[in-house]
Formats: structure tokens, sequence, C-alpha cells
């Protein structure tokens, strides 16, 4: 690589804004995280730049691992240009120097909030999620003493309990997003608010998996090729969202679907939540019904109107 | 030069960055073996590899045991990192082994306990000779169907307590090997099979 060239922070910051101790502190809590797949690790979450809903957790780890060699894309909703995506990429590259990306297959890194891309992670690949809340037993048991017990000693009936009734109750699990998993049949674990749609996308991943929680300081992992999965009955298996339409702009069949107001008139379509996906499919030629009428031009061409934020 | 006044790394932050990257693979994928950078010079007795891990990992929070062979070391750790010596194995966030055969018996370490295991030391162990296309079977977490590791100079007993470890699952150590220039990892997850 061309010593011109090599990424660096923005003057007067250190390379990925953290101190080299803030570094080294959240670096061993990544390794013990790795080598006990699913526990939480606590870590001395430092202020960031950006307020807490905004990811302080995932940034964390996200700036103990980077280095100038990585390309990174950083997704919330599935999309690379919301606010919060925006926003965090902006403040990688300020801080590092290192290339950015949209495309999936291309990033080194992928920071997300709220999905698991559509195209598969391969092996080398690191992604890192954004979590706001990282202990499953919460809404069981608040005091943090108790779920540590939990943990350690793998009493999780209760959790079964809880679902279960949700289903005699709905008729079904009410819980459509961070759905709970066992990772490598030990540990209950939080996958953070993706849809239970992409938890089947977590088993056997062969990118790692890290976790951060920055307001809650917790840090965990999954190691590639490992156990995940979501909690479930035998009566009652698990099982992930289905939508009878398919993508208006790609056909996708198979994909997240967001459902977003296309028009003042309250017209509605569905696209692909993932939006590279989505727009290196239609390169690819495949096409979709199409959006009604009255859409944007803008929006055809993939930015991601009315898209709800949360 | 006293050992105390020599080089770290040549670039303290990004050559951090590398030797965490590169063990950080080593720990995903238990049995695989990567290189990491060195430090611009390495006190006698240790490896550049061993070395690296140490300018990476430690600090005035991490105590450090060290084995005999290591001693000579304290004064180079402490100069860089701030890391203080551990007193006992029990105390050790790391542990530091350059005599693999005389290393203390690994229920001496720190295995954290059901409710806080990451609170157990990570061991440091310098080998002769490390392969990946013989010795233990490896399969776990990390590890697509299985993979290979061939350690020199551990003893039998060493490798009969490792495999009794796996049974006190969460509670354990995670061990990382060095040889030149070359680290890999036995997570606590990692089944050795014979
Ligand atoms: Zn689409």
């Amino acid at each position: 690589m061309n010593a011109m060239t090599e990424p660096v922070a923005e003057d007067g910051y250190n390379f990925a804004f953290l101190d080299e101790q803030t570094k080294r502190m959240i670096r061993r809590a990544i390794l013990k995280a790795v080598a006990i797949p699913g526990h939480q690790i606590p870590f001395g979450s430092r202020e960031m730049p950006l307020s807490y809903g905004w990811g302080t957790g995932g940034i964390q780890v996200t700036a103990a691992v980077i280095g100038r060699d990585d390309t990174l894309k950083v997704i919330d909703q599935g999309a690379d240009d919301t606010t919060n995506a925006v926003s965090i990429r902006g403040f990688f590259r300020r801080m590092t120097g290192v290339a950015t990306t949209e495309r999936t297959d291309q990033a080194t890194i992928v920071q997300t909030r709220h999905r698991i891309p559509e195209t598969r992670l391969a092996e080398g690949q690191v992604i890192v999620y954004q979590v706001p809340i990282p202990e499953p037993l919460r809404w069981l048991e608040p005091r943090e003493t108790e779920t540590c017990k939990m943990h350690g000693l793998a009493e999780y009936g209760a959790m079964h309990v809880k679902l279960y009734e949700d289903i005699v109750r709905y008729g079904r699990i009410e819980t459509a997003y961070d759905y709970p998993v066992m990772v490598n049949g030990r540990y209950l674990m939080r996958p953070s608010p993706i849809p239970k749609f992409d938890n089947p996308k977590m088993d056997r991943m062969p990118a790692l998996q890290l976790f951060g929680a920055g307001r809650e300081k917790r840090i965990y992992a999954v190691p590639p090729y490992t156990s995940v999965k979501s909690l479930d009955f035998e009566d009652h298996p698990f099982e992930v969202e289905r939508w009878e339409h398919c993508c208006a702009l790609c056909g996708s069949n198979d994909s997240f679907l967001d459902e977003i107001v296309v028009d003042d008139s309250g017209n509605r379509a569905f696209v692909c939540s993932d939006t590279d996906y989505c727009g290196e499919r239609r390169a690819q030629g495949h096409q979709g019904a199409g959006m009604p009428a009255g859409y944007g031009q803008a929006a055809a061409d993939g930015a991601a109107p009315g898209r709800k934020g949360d | 030069m006293t050992t105390t006044a020599l080089p770290g790394f040549a670039d303290a932050v990004h050559d951090a960055q590398g030797s965490f990257r590169k063990l950080l693979e080593a720990m995903a994928h238990p049995g695989r073996i990567v290189t990491v950078p060195g430090p611009r010079a390495v006190p006698q007795g240790l490896d550049p590899a061993t070395a690296s891990l140490l300018l990476t990992l430690c600090d005035g929070e991490t105590p450090v045991w060290l084995d005999a062979a290591a001693e000579a070391v304290a004064g180079w750790l402490a100069f860089h990192t701030g890391a203080p010596v551990a007193s006992a194995t029990g105390v050790a966030a790391f542990a530091v082994a350059l005599a693999p055969l005389q290393m203390p018996a690994l229920d001496g370490f720190d295995w954290g306990t059901d409710e806080v295991p990451e609170a157990s030391t990570t061991l440091i162990v310098q080998v002769k000779a490390l392969a990946d296309d013989a010795g233990w079977t490896l399969r776990g977490p990390g590890i697509a169907t299985q993979a290979r590791l061939s350690v020199a100079g551990l003893s039998q007993n060493w490798c009969t307590d490792r495999r009794a470890m796996q049974a006190a699952f969460p509670r354990g150590v995670d061990v990382v090997f060095t040889c030149g220039h070359r680290v890999a990892a036995l997570p606590r997850t990692t089944i050795m099979e014979s």
C-alpha cells in the first residue's frame, strides 16, 4: 500500500477515536466473548460523540476491531442511506479514513442495526450488531444478580414457559423481533432487534458475529460455524415471516420486505428492506411488478422513501 | 542495551491492531495458525509472537504470571505495558509459559466461575513447533467440520487435563500457542480428540 494514501484519522484524533487503553480493554472482552459463545461480558463503555440509541456499543466494538485494510459497511434497517447508518459511516470515515462500501460482499466489517444482510456473509467477514438490551431474561427477571445466576446454571425453564404462554394466549409466539436464541446449546442470547426472519442466518454463519451494547455495557459474540437455535416447541416449531408479495422493485420472493407508503394518497408497496441486495438484483436484470403510479423516479433508483425509523 | 530499553512496536497503534485482529482470527478459528507482526526487538527468550501478544493485550489492569524461564522479561513487560507481575497462577489475567513441560497444572490457573467465566486466565504458551496438518483433531465453535493442531513439547498430563477441563464449561482457561511469528488458539470450547 502506498504510504501517501494510507488511511488516517482526522487531525487531533487517535485512529478509530478510542484511546489505546480503551481498545485493549474492549479487545480483551471480545476475545473472552468469542471463547464463551453467547455469554455477555461487561466492559467499561466509553462516552461517544453520538448519543445512546445510535449504536454506541456497536461503534466501540467496531473501533476496537477496525484496521487500515478494512472496508466498512454500515446498515440500519437493511439500508445504507438511513440517517443512523450515514452518521456512523461518516464517523468512521473521519476517524479512520478506511474505505467504506454499500456492497455486502465487499465489506470486511458490517456494522448493523436491525437486520442481517440477505447476501450470505462469508468466512473472514465480521458483523457487528448494535444492541439496545443484551439480557434475554430481562423481561422475566429485572434483577441482574438473578439473571447472572440463571445464565451460570443454564436455568432457562422460565423462558420456555413464558414463550409457551404466548402460544396458548395468542395462538403463536408474539415476539417478532429480538427473538431469543440458544447459542452452542448453552447460552440464551438476544440477537438484537433483528426480525426473526434473520435468526436462521445466524446458525453456523461462516462470519464472526460480535454484539455491542453501549448503554448496558455488554459485549458478546458468536464464533463462525456455531449452532444458534431459536427457541421453539415440538408442537409449535419456530417459523419465520413470509409474504404473499414479491419485492415491487426486484421481484425477490425470499427477502425481508418493508411495506412503504409511496405517495400522498396512501398507496403502498412492498420492497426489500436490504437496499444493497435489491439494487444488486436489479443490476442483474431482475425486475418486480413495479411501483404504483405516483411513485417518484428518485425512489425507483433505489432510495428508501417512507421507511419507518424507530 | 538493557532488556527494559528495547523498543516495542514500530507503530504502537497499527501493530497492536494487526496483532489483535490476527489473534481474533485464531480465537475464532481454533487450530488455525496465523502470523502476527512482531515488535522491533524482543527480549531474550521471547519469540516475536509472544512479545507481540503481550504488547497488544496487557496493561496495568492485567496481572501477568511468568514462568521461571520468563521471569527475566518482567522489566520489559512493566516498561512497555505497565502490567504487574502476578504473584500466583490463580490471580493471573495472562500467564506466560516459555517452558511448557514445566508448566503448572491447568487447574492451578483461574478458571473463572459459572457466573463470571470470563474472569479466567488466558495462557500464552510458547512452543518449539506448531503444525496444522497433524496432532489433535479439534471440533467445536469456529470449526466448520474439524481442524488439526500439533503442538510440540506438551506433557501427556497437560493434554489429559485439558480434555478433562471441557466438562467444566463455561469455566476454563483459553490457551494461545506461540511459535516464532505464529499463533494458534485453543479456546475452552474446543473439543480435543486424540
Ligand atoms: Zn428487492
